[in-house]
């Protein structure tokens, strides 16, 4: 009778076994999902990796809220902020509020613009937005490319590189984006440029601790969180360059300058200096914590030359022609006021990714 | 009557929900192994096996110790199907192998990433000096055993290789350290009190990934009443350092967990039996400033013990 109720029991256990393999959320052997996609990419996809969150996982935000320069408390003198002014208004985002969205969705709708920053490249660029999508917000894929942020645009679902500046993946391949020019800074120095400017708030909709920054020691340390196609030792990986690139695209060969920001001095310096066939300035401050690059070049063929100008923010440069010009490469007084300087392709951001995505990059030295 | 009261003390023992790392999936492909093994060490030309279905709901996003809203509706789920063969060799050495099959999902903004297939397999070294019997109230094991990556590591969407978490198997291979004492509180053995505790040594995958090492300790009591069923009830610590790579903590990885886990088992017969049991966060204190971790887990696990 005991050996009959043994049997029976092995039994009911093989079965439950075998309606586990079958009913067990694809267990069992179950093949993975891969899909391959055999569509073309820009970046060699060994070095895409998924970030961890998914799609969307790091939340854009869209048309956030502001607040004036003069009153927000939540943003503190030194902490790095990113100005842009578009629309004849200037308007200031916190790194501490981008660290945790990456992508701002902003402007009015028939003009609208997208600033991305990727905490972990610390790279920031700001594209104009198109206004004939249905919709022309981006999104955080969730998937990296040398430790930076591949945007996605809710039209199409195409990839964007954001240090490349160009679509990768997608209906969009090699669509360049139209950049707008925006100044990184502290944001007591953007405040004392901008003083009527409107500051993002935390009230972003989103319950997050934006006083925290959520990667430890990253700024500091000499770690990168996904391997990169490129390492290039002569400086700290996360030494802050500004870089200034030739050509367009996802092209790593692309020649490219680099000026450390932490090698300007706490005075501020005007580089009069030749890039490829640019001749271009290259103004920053180390203590200000600012940077900008321009063609110096004008649209009639003028090279101007340009000397530093101190405690006169947003005015930061004279020319030798007499024109004073402020942080958005304005001309506000002098011969040439409301003469504008050709954008550079030019940003901010960690050496040890600058050098990943351009490898040919030659740093400056004094 | 000896041999009755051995089973017994299997039976509860298996009813212990002795789980040092059922907590382990939290943001983490590491699938509960060596929690699901079960603590019963079977007794020298016995056979123990069970099988077990895990389910871990992982979306519950958590900033240090507070539960905090995540607003991107997003849902990530492990399952995990668990089988385990043990052997006992001797009166106090007995061997334990477990295979898994393991399913990750992770759905947000109307895209689905899975991965399902082999998992990670372990197999532990058990020796166990002290057995409650006839003679003894005390119950001792210690194990020592690998955990070893048989599954695929490097599953992929239509984009590219999926998150360590999201992959089926670890990768890496792991050694592991496992001790169980139980005691008998009367003279049935039918109720039990125990402490186990864990370590898991994590190697790297081949992507230079490190999970964090873990340690796990357990504190619980079952009771196995004069019908079929009887309970259990475990109070669960696991500390797990930040996850690498190429030997760099990655952030928003590790910390602390203590769960509580409550058990109920039914014998069909004296020899087949089937556990339920849910683990339910009670506190957390997780590294840096924002985590996924587990929200619930369930599990169910049919066993069978025979031999001589």
């Amino acid at each position: 009778m005991s050996q009959i109720r043994s049997t029976a029991a092995l039994v009911l256990f093989l079965v439950f076994i075998g309606s586990g393999c079958s009913s067990g959320g694809g267990g069992g052997g179950a093949a993975p999902e891969v899909v391959v996609d055999d569509s073309e990419w820009l970046i060699p996809r060994n070095f895409v990796f998924d970030g961890g969150p998914g799609i969307d996982g790091i939340p854009a935000l869209q048309n956030p809220d502001f607040e004036s320069a003069e009153t927000i408390s939540t943003v503190g003198s030194d902490d790095l902020a990113i100005a842009i002014k578009h629309n004849g208004a200037v308007k200031i985002y916190p790194h501490d509020i981008l660290d945790w969205h990456e992508i701002v969705n902003d402007g009015p709708e028939d003009n609208p613009f997208i600033l991305s920053y990727c905490p972990l490249t610390g790279s920031a660029v700001a594209w104009l937005g198109n206004a004939a999508d249905t919709n022309a917000t981006f999104g955080v894929s969730g998937l990296l490319y040398n430790s930076n942020l591949l945007l996605y645009d809710r039209q199409t679902s195409s990839l964007w590189s954001q240090m490349y500046e160009t679509s990768v993946n997608g209906p969009r391949i090699r669509e360049l984006p139209q950049r707008i020019q925006l100044i990184e800074a502290k944001f007591g120095t953007l405040r004392e440029m901008y003083p009527d400017a409107v500051v993002m708030n935390r009230n972003t909709g989103y319950s997050r601790d934006y006083g925290d920054y959520p990667y430890d020691d990253y700024r500091e340390n000499a770690g990168v969180f996904f391997p990169v196609s490129h390492v290039d030792n002569r400086m700290h990986p996360k030494t802050r360059v500004i870089g200034i690139r030739a050509g367009s695209g996802a092209d790593v060969e692309s020649p490219t300058k680099v000026y450390q920001l932490g090698a300007f001095g706490s005075a501020t310096q005007a580089i009069n200096d030749q890039f490829e066939d640019q001749s271009i300035v290259v103004v920053g401050n180390t203590d200000l914590d600012f940077a900008v690059i321009y063609n110096r070049e004008l649209a009639d063929g003028t090279i101007l030359t340009f000397t530093p100008i101190e405690n006169d923010l947003p005015n930061i440069m004279s020319d030798n022609e007499g024109n004073v010009w402020d942080a958005f490469g304005s001309a506000v007084s002098g011969p040439r006021a409301g003469t504008q300087l050709a954008m550079t392709k030019s940003y901010t951001a960690f050496w040890f990714a600058w050098v990943a995505h351009f490898t040919n990059a030659e740093i400056y030295f004094n | 009557m000896s041999t009755n009261r051995i089973r017994l003390a299997v039976s509860v023992a298996a009813l212990a929900v002795s789980s040092p790392a059922f907590a382990s999936t939290c943001s983490c492909a590491s699938i509960p192994l060596l929690g699901t093994m079960e603590s019963a060490s079977p007794n020298e030309n016995q056979w123990f096996l069970a099988t077990t279905y895990e389910f871990h709901d992982v979306s519950e996003l958590v900033a240090g110790s507070s539960t905090i809203p995540d607003q991107t509706g997003r849902e990530r789920q492990s399952q995990a199907l668990v089988f385990e063969i043990s052997r006992g060799l001797t009166q106090k050495w007995s061997v334990s192998a477990l295979l898994s099959a393991v399913e990750h999902e992770r759905k947000i903004s109307g895209q689905t990433d899975r991965a399902s297939g082999v998992g990670d397999a372990v197999v532990m070294l058990k020796y166990s000096p002290a057995s409650i019997s006839v003679y003894s109230k005390n119950a001792l094991t210690f194990g020592v055993g690998s955990r070893l990556p048989l599954g695929e590591d490097d599953a992929s969407n239509r984009f590219t290789t999926l998150a360590e978490d999201l992959q089926p198997s670890t990768g890496a291979y792991a050694g592991l350290m496992w001790a169980y004492y139980a005691r008998a509180l009367n003279e049935s053995a039918g109720a039990q009190v125990y402490v186990s505790a864990s370590h898991t040594i994590n190697g790297d995958n081949d992507r230079d990934y490190q999970f964090g090492d873990s340690t796990s300790i357990a504190l619980g009591g079952s009771y196995q009443t004069q019908t079929p069923w009887g309970f259990g009830m475990e109070l669960l610590y696991r500390h797990a350092k930040r996850d690498e790579r190429n030997s760099v903590e990655i952030p928003n990885t590790g910390g602390n967990w203590l769960d509580i886990v409550p058990a109920v088992q039914y014998h069909a017969t004296e020899t087949l039996a089937v556990k339920a049991s849910v683990k339910i966060p009670v506190a957390r204190d997780l590294n840096d400033s924002l985590q996924f971790t587990t929200r619930y887990a369930a599990r169910l696990t049919l066993s069978y013990l025979f031999g001589e």
